[in-house]
C-alpha cells in the first residue's frame, strides 16, 4: 500500500528539484571538461608556437646542424608564468644536440595532429618528468642542403601548473554561473508551483466559503485540467440535488399517502361513536380496521423500503440460490393465494446462483406475486417460472411472473414503477410501493425488470438477471 | 673545427670544478649552546660583501654558525650538478640563468613566508628561487685616459671615444671571460639580445686586444691600477665601491640602456638544514636583512622600502639611464642552452681571442 496521502505541490518541488539537480551537475561536468579542454588547447597552441620558432632556427651548414634558438621561443613558454619547460633537439641517431637529454620519448598512443601537409606531424604526450606530470609535444623537421638530407626531433614539455589554473578559471566561472541559474531557477520553480496550484486553493476556498445549503453549481474560472473535477464536482452536487428534491417529495407523498386513510378513519371511527345501531355499527367498525390494515401495510412497505435501502448499503453481497429462494416465497404464499381461490405453479428450468441479498431478493418476490395473486380472478392460476435466458445474453437467467389479471396498457407500464403512483381505474387497495421496491432491488442485482402482455390476457412481469451476477449451477 | 675545440677545452675547464674558499662565521653562544646549528650556504658573491649579512644574522640568532663557500658563478652551478644530492642549504649567484637552470631541473624546494609574499612578482620564480638584490651592470672608466674628452654616456658614445683614442685604449680594455665567468656570459648575451651596437662593440674590443678577467674584482683592480682604461659590464656595486677609493674611476650607467641583474638565492630540495636555510632566506628577504645590505655592504638590496645610497629608490633618483632588468624567469633557458652557447663562444673567441693571435 502505499503512502495515503500525496502533496501535487511536493511531487511537483521533489521532481523539479531532481531536474533541476541533474542539470546543473551535467552542466557543471560539462563545463570542467570544456574548461580542461579548452585550456589543453591554448596552452597546446602555445607549446606548437614554440616548438615551430624552435624548428625555423635549426639548419644544414657544410652538413653540419646549426642551432641557434630565437629567445623568442623561450618567451612564448615563459607566458605560463610558473611552469617549468623543457625542451632537447636530436639527431638522426637520437643523439642529443641540445637541450635535455633524458627526455621521454613520444609513446605509440600519443595523440597524432597533422592538420595540414605544411605543418609537421604533431605527437602530443603526457608523462612525468624531474618530480613533476609534463606535456610534451614532438615534431621532426628535415633538413636539406644541396644533396645532403637529415632530420631532427624537436621536443619541447611543459608542466601543467597554468593549464589546469586556466581550467579551473574557466570552470569556477560555469559554476558561478550555473549557481545563480540554479537559484533562479529555484525561485521560478517556487513561484510557479504557487501559481499552477492556486487554482486548486481557489476551489477549495470556493467550496469551503459556501453555505451548507448551496448546492448551486461552482461558477469559478479554472485551468483546462482542472474542469473535469470542477465538472465531477458540479455533477456530484447535480445529483445531490436531486436526490435531496426526490426525498422531498417522497416524504410529501408519504406524509399526504398516509394522511388521507387516516382522515378516513378517523371519519368512519366518529361515525361508528355516534352510531346506535348495533350492526351498523359492527359494520362501520369492520370499516375502520379494513383501513387500518391498508395503513399498516402502506407503513409496513415504506419501513421495507427504508430498510432494503439501508442494506444495500451494508450488507456485503452473497452468493444465493435463486430456486431456492423462488420455491420457498412461492410456498409461503400458496396457502394465503387460494384463500382467494388463485393458485401458484412454480416452473424451473435449470439450477441458478446468484450474488446479492436473499432478504431483497425474497421482498421482490414477494410483492410480485402478491401482485399477480390480487389482479387475478377467481380460479385463475399464477405461473412463476425460472428460465435460462436465450438468445443475445447467454447465461442469463430470466424470472417470469404470469398471471391472467386484466393487465396493464401499455401507457402505464412505465408510470406503475413509480412510487405511490396507482391507476385512475384501479379498484384493488394497494400501497402503490411494492413495484417500485422490486425494480429497485432488481437494480441492486444489475437485472433488467420489465412488462409485457400474456396472451391471451393478464401480465408477465420478467426479471432478466445476467452474468457474472448470476451463474448455472 | 676550431670550435669544437673550445668547446672540448671549456668541457674540460667545467669538469675541474675549483673547489672554492671556506669562510667561517660563528654566532657568540655558537660554541657554548646546548644546541648548535649549522647553516652552510654556497654563493657567488665576494666574501666582504656578504660578510656584513652573515654577522647581523648570528647577531639576532647567536648559536648558529654560517658556513659560506665562495666559488665563481660556474663553479657553483657546476659543483652543485657534480656533488647532488650532497647539496649546502642554500644557493646564492648572480648569474640568473644558471639559478633558473637549476630550479627548472626540479632541485629548488619551493618556500612562501610573509617575506617571500612581499617580494614583486618579477623577482622570484614558483616560489622557489628569490631575488635579493637589484644591481645595475656598468661600465668603469679610468679617466686619466680621456684627457679633456667628455665621460662618455652610452656605448655609442664609449665606442667612438674608442675610436678617437685608439691607441690608448689598445689592449686596455677590460672584459669578464664570458667562457668561464657566468656572469660575464649572462650579461654577453643580453647584450646579444638587447643591442644594436652590440656588433660594433665585439668588433672594436677584438681589434683592440682586450683583455679577459676572471672576475669582477680583478677586472675592478685592474682599473684601478691603470692596468685597463674602461671595464665594460661590471657589477655597479662593485664598480661604486672601488669609485669611493679612487677618484679617477668613474662609475657609467649606459643611458641607452642599463642592464639589471639580480642575486637570487634558492634552497635544494636536498637540503639537510631546511628550518636554518627558511630562516636565513627570511632575513635575507626582510627589511632588516636589506637594510644591512644597503648600510653596510655594497650590494643593492631590491627591497624598495629600504633607504640609502645603495637603495633601489636612490638608484632611480641618481641617473636617467633606462634600467632594463634581465628577465626572471624560463627565458632564461635560452642562456643555459648549449647551442646557442657554443655559436656565441665561437663568435667571441673569433672577434676576441684571435686577435691575441695578430
Amino acid at each position: 500500500m502505499a503512502r495515503g496521502v500525496t502533496s501535487i505541490r511536493r511531487q511537483l518541488v521533489y521532481l523539479s528539484l531532481l531536474l533541476l539537480v541533474t542539470s546543473t551537475l551535467a552542466a557543471y561536468l560539462g563545463a570542467k571538461a570544456y574548461g580542461d579542454r579548452a585550456a589543453r588547447i591554448s596552452f597546446d597552441r602555445l607549446m606548437l608556437g614554440s616548438i615551430l620558432q624552435m624548428a625555423e632556427s635549426i639548419s644544414l651548414l657544410d652538413g653540419e646542424v646549426v642551432i641557434d634558438l630565437p629567445s623568442s621561443a623561450f618567451g612564448i613558454l615563459a607566458m605560463a608564468q610558473d611552469d617549468r619547460a623543457f625542451y632537447g633537439i636530436f639527431g638522426p641517431d637520437n643523439q642529443r644536440l641540445t637541450g635535455y637529454d633524458d627526455l621521454p620519448m613520444p609513446p605509440s598512443d600519443a595523440t597524432r595532429i597533422s592538420a595540414n601537409p605544411d605543418m609537421p606531424v604533431q605527437l602530443y604526450y603526457y608523462d612525468n618528468y624531474r618530480g613533476e606530470r609534463v606535456r610534451f609535444l614532438t615534431i621532426r623537421k628535415p633538413l636539406i642542403e644541396d644533396d645532403r638530407a637529415t632530420e631532427v626531433a624537436i621536443t619541447v614539455g611543459q608542466t601543467l601548473r597554468a593549464r589546469q589554473a586556466l581550467a579551473d578559471e574557466i570552470s569556477l566561472l560555469v559554476l558561478q554561473f550555473v549557481i545563480a541559474f540554479t537559484c533562479v531557477g529555484l525561485l521560478l520553480l517556487v513561484f510557479g508551483i504557487r501559481k499552477i496550484l492556486a487554482p486548486l486553493r481557489q476551489l477549495k476556498l470556493a467550496i469551503a466559503e459556501r453555505s451548507p445549503v448551496d448546492i448551486q453549481p461552482l461558477r469559478i474560472p479554472v485551468p483546462r485540467e482542472i474542469e473535469p473535477l470542477l465538472d465531477t464536482i458540479n455533477h456530484y452536487m447535480a445529483q445531490l440535488d436531486s436526490t435531496l428534491k426526490r426525498l422531498e417529495r417522497f416524504t410529501a407523498e408519504a406524509a399526504h399517502q398516509i394522511r388521507t386513510p387516516l382522515a378516513g378513519l378517523k371519519s368512519q371511527a366518529e361515525n361508528a361513536l355516534e352510531e346506535s345501531e348495533a350492526t351498523i355499527r359492527h359494520q362501520q367498525l369492520l370499516q375502520v380496521v379494513t383501513s387500518a390494515n391498508l395503513l399498516a401495510n402502506t407503513v409496513n412497505q415504506l419501513l421495507n423500503q427504508a430498510t432494503l435501502a439501508h442494506r444495500f448499503q451494508s450488507e456485503p453481497r452473497i452468493w444465493v440460490s435463486l430456486n431456492e429462494v423462488v420455491e420457498s416465497c412461492c410456498r409461503e404464499l400458496v396457502v394465503w393465494a387460494l384463500g382467494q381461490q388463485v393458485e401458484i405453479a412454480y416452473l424451473s428450468e435449470g439450477e441458478f446462483r446468484l450474488k446479492g441479498d436473499d432478504f431483497a431478493l425474497r421482498q421482490m418476490l414477494r410483492n410480485l406475486i402478491e401482485n399477480a395473486v390480487k389482479y387475478s380472478s377467481a380460479g385463475d392460476i399464477v405461473e412463476v417460472a425460472i428460465e435460462a435466458g436465450k438468445g443475445a445474453s447467454p447465461g442469463s437467467a430470466v424470472l417470469l411472473i404470469r398471471d391472467q389479471g386484466p393487465g396493464i396498457p401499455d401507457a402505464e407500464k412505465e408510470r406503475v414503477f413509480e412510487r405511490f403512483y396507482r391507476a385512475q381505474d384501479n379498484a384493488h387497495p394497494g400501497s402503490g410501493i411494492g413495484l417500485a421496491i422490486a425494480r429497485e432491488v432488481a437494480e441492486h442485482h444489475y437485472a433488467r425488470l420489465r412488462l409485457r402482455d400474456n396472451v391471451p390476457k393478464g401480465l408477465i412481469v420478467e426479471v432478466s438477471f445476467y452474468p457474472p451476477t448470476v451463474q448455472a449451477v | 673545427m676550431k670550435s669544437c675545440i673550445l668547446l672540448l677545452a671549456w668541457l674540460i675547464m667545467a669538469s675541474m670544478v675549483h673547489a672554492g674558499e671556506l669562510y667561517r662565521h660563528a654566532g657568540r653562544q655558537h660554541a657554548t649552546t646546548e644546541a648548535p646549528r649549522t647553516l652552510v650556504i654556497h654563493g657567488a658573491a665576494d666574501h666582504p660583501a656578504v660578510a656584513p649579512l652573515f654577522e647581523a644574522f648570528l647577531e639576532s640568532h647567536p648559536a648558529f654558525e654560517i658556513l659560506y663557500t665562495e666559488f665563481s658563478t660556474l663553479d657553483l652551478y657546476h659543483h652543485f650538478i657534480d656533488h647532488h644530492p650532497a647539496t649546502p642549504d642554500l644557493v646564492m649567484s648572480p648569474a640568473m640563468d644558471l639559478q633558473i637552470k637549476l630550479v627548472n631541473d626540479g632541485y629548488a624546494l619551493p618556500y612562501q613566508s610573509v617575506h617571500t609574499e612581499a617580494l614583486p612578482d618579477w623577482a622570484k620564480w614558483r616560489n622557489e628561487v628569490f631575488g635579493f638584490t637589484y644591481e645595475p651592470i656598468v661600465i668603469a672608466l679610468n679617466t686619466q685616459v680621456l684627457q679633456g674628452e667628455p665621460l662618455p654616456q652610452s656605448r655609442t658614445q664609449l665606442i667612438n671615444l674608442i675610436r678617437t683614442l685608439r691607441h690608448r685604449f689598445h689592449g686596455r680594455i677590460g672584459l669578464l671571460d664570458i667562457e668561464t665567468v657566468g656572469l660575464g656570459y649572462l650579461t654577453w648575451t643580453h647584450d646579444s639580445q638587447q643591442s644594436r651596437t652590440y656588433g660594433r662593440l665585439i668588433e672594436v674590443f677584438g681589434s683592440l686586444q682586450a683583455r679577459l678577467y676572471p672576475n669582477s674584482s680583478t677586472l675592478l683592480e685592474a682599473v684601478d691600477r691603470g692596468e685597463v682604461m674602461v671595464a665594460y659590464n661590471v657589477l655597479g656595486s662593485y664598480a661604486r665601491d672601488w669609485a669611493q677609493r679612487n677618484d679617477d674611476l668613474a662609475v657609467i650607467l649606459p643611458t641607452d640602456y642599463t642592464s639589471v641583474i639580480m642575486r637570487s638565492a634558492f634552497i635544494p630540495k636536498a637540503a639537510s638544514r631546511l628550518a636554518e636555510a627558511q630562516l636565513f632566506l627570511d632575513f635575507l628577504l626582510s627589511t632588516r636583512g636589506q637594510q644591512v645590505l644597503a648600510n653596510a655592504s655594497s650590494l643593492n638590496p631590491i627591497d624598495e622600502r629600504v633607504t640609502g645610497p645603495n637603495s633601489i629608490s636612490n638608484l632611480r633618483r641618481s641617473t636617467q639611464s633606462p634600467l632594463r632588468p634581465i628577465p626572471f624567469g624560463l627565458e632564461l633557458l635560452l642562456q643555459t642552452d648549449d647551442a646557442k652557447r657554443h655559436l656565441m663562444l665561437e663568435e667571441w673567441s673569433h672577434s676576441i681571442e684571435s686577435s691575441f693571435a695578430d
